[in-house]
């Protein structure tokens, strides 16, 4: 779900684990990941301050969609060439054409 | 308007710190010159990596002891067992089957797992917390049954392609015992053989939102999801409890937890999935995930958590 604010950080940063996301960030701001390690969340201190915990690093919303959109294009081609199945999954078929995503 | 001790029967206490946390409390801090409440909040955590990054894998047990086994980052299939002890996943003793998109579940120190492909295998297999062996085989071998249950009341519903088949397994053998009200793949359930929910799932390219309770003998249709989804991990304790997780189609972060009465839409994975695995409760579940949005295989993990955490009322 995500929220109504309409500001947002953009990072790219890997996910590390245990300690990466936590409770306390969870409650106090939105965040979701992407392809490419972009993250995004609500644009308040507390996620400025989970950026730099994680090292991450701060893209614009154009930098971090580029990111996101070249790897989809990349999954989209991929899915094009495969001979396979739509509607069986892999690894019998090729599944679902990945999807455009649009960053928030 | 009535007043809060006639809501309540008491009046907001004056405390110099904190109490002992129950929901629904509120107190004046004295201390902080705050009012207070004790609010119950659900969030998403990330876990440590597992090992083999895969969807399609069968899982089972509880947040903080939790298994995988099975699936496939096509083309490779995957035998690998892996135990989580709330903090690491461990690879374990693997099955004596190579297969994919399994339907399993029961707990580390009891689990199964039966058919799957490639070969739309009837096999079965149960987990003793050490070693896996061959069971009697089930009746209807096909990928993407949904599946709920420990290892002395399980079920499977649906599969791919589409059936209504439905069988139920009362630790010794696969008996075919009812029919799902539609022929779909890709569902999931929660409960037991005599008691689950059975929820979305996909047939004639459309993502299903429906989900039916069963007593035992026959399907009753309850409230819609949300959200058509396909493919999603779940988890959850009986048919008046379940939490489905991603899913198709465009492969989605959305999550939803079924009360018994309606489907809620809660706070997203940390990441968008398809075919990943869940277990646990719908207050402390663990999540593995399958495949990503680009057709990855990550070997992530998270933890959603229900917790009572004191929240500061705030006034416009």
């Amino acid at each position: 779900m995500a929220n109504d604010k309409g500001f947002f950080n953009y990072w790219v940063v890997t996910n590390s684990g245990k300690g990466f996301i936590t409770y306390t960030d969870s409650r106090k701001f939105w965040i979701q990941g992407f392809p490419g390690n972009v993250w995004v969340c609500d644009d308040i201190p507390e996620s400025r301050d989970w950026g730099a915990r994680n090292s991450a690093t701060s893209k614009t919303k154009a930098e971090a969609q580029t990111i996101v959109t070249d790897i989809i294009d990349a999954a989209k081609d991929a899915w094009d060439d495969d001979s396979r199945d739509a509607d069986v999954s892999p690894p019998t078929g090729k599944g679902t054409k990945p999807t455009t995503i649009t960053l928030p | 308007m009535a007043t809060y001790k006639e809501i309540r029967g008491i009046n907001i206490q004056s405390l110099e710190e904190d109490p002992y946390a129950v929901e629904g409390g509120v107190w004046y801090n004295s201390t902080t010159g705050l009012l207070k409440v004790h609010a119950s909040s659900a969030t998403w955590t990330t876990g440590n990596d597992y090992n083999v990054g895969r969807s399609g894998k069968s899982g089972g047990g509880t947040q903080a002891a939790a298994w995988i086994a099975s699936g496939n980052d096509d083309p490779a299939y995957f035998q690998h067992t892996e135990f989580y002890d709330g903090t690491t996943w461990t690879e374990v003793n693997n099955p004596g089957e190579n297969h994919n998109q399994t339907a399993g579940g029961g707990t580390q120190a009891a689990a199964w797992m039966a058919t799957g492909t490639p070969g739309d295998a009837t096999s079965a297999e149960e987990f003793d917390g050490t070693n896996w062996a061959n069971s009697n085989s089930c009746n209807t071998g096909n990928a993407q049954r949904a599946s709920c249950g420990p290892q002395t009341a399980a079920m499977m519903i649906g599969a791919e392609p589409q059936t209504v088949a439905v069988e139920s397994y009362d630790g010794t053998n696969w008996t075919e015992v009812a029919d799902y009200p539609v022929a779909l793949s890709g569902m999931e359930s929660v409960g037991t053989n005599t008691a689950n929910i059975t929820f979305g799932g996909y047939a004639s390219s459309s993502y299903r939102t429906e989900a039916n309770t069963y007593d035992g003998s026959s399907f009753t249709a309850v409230a819609d999801m949300n959200s058509g989804t396909s493919e999603m991990a779940k988890a959850g304790e009986n048919s008046n409890s379940a939490m489905k997780m991603g899913g198709q189609p465009g492969t989605t972060a959305n999550t939803e937890v079924w009360d018994g009465t309606s489907w809620t839409e809660v706070a997203n994975l940390p990441q968008a999935d398809v075919q990943g695995e869940g277990a646990g409760t719908t207050s402390a579940t663990t999540w593995a995930s399958g495949k990503d949005s680009a057709g990855n295989y990550p070997v992530k993990s998270a933890e959603w958590t229900v917790a009572v955490a004191v929240e500061t009322v705030a006034f416009d």
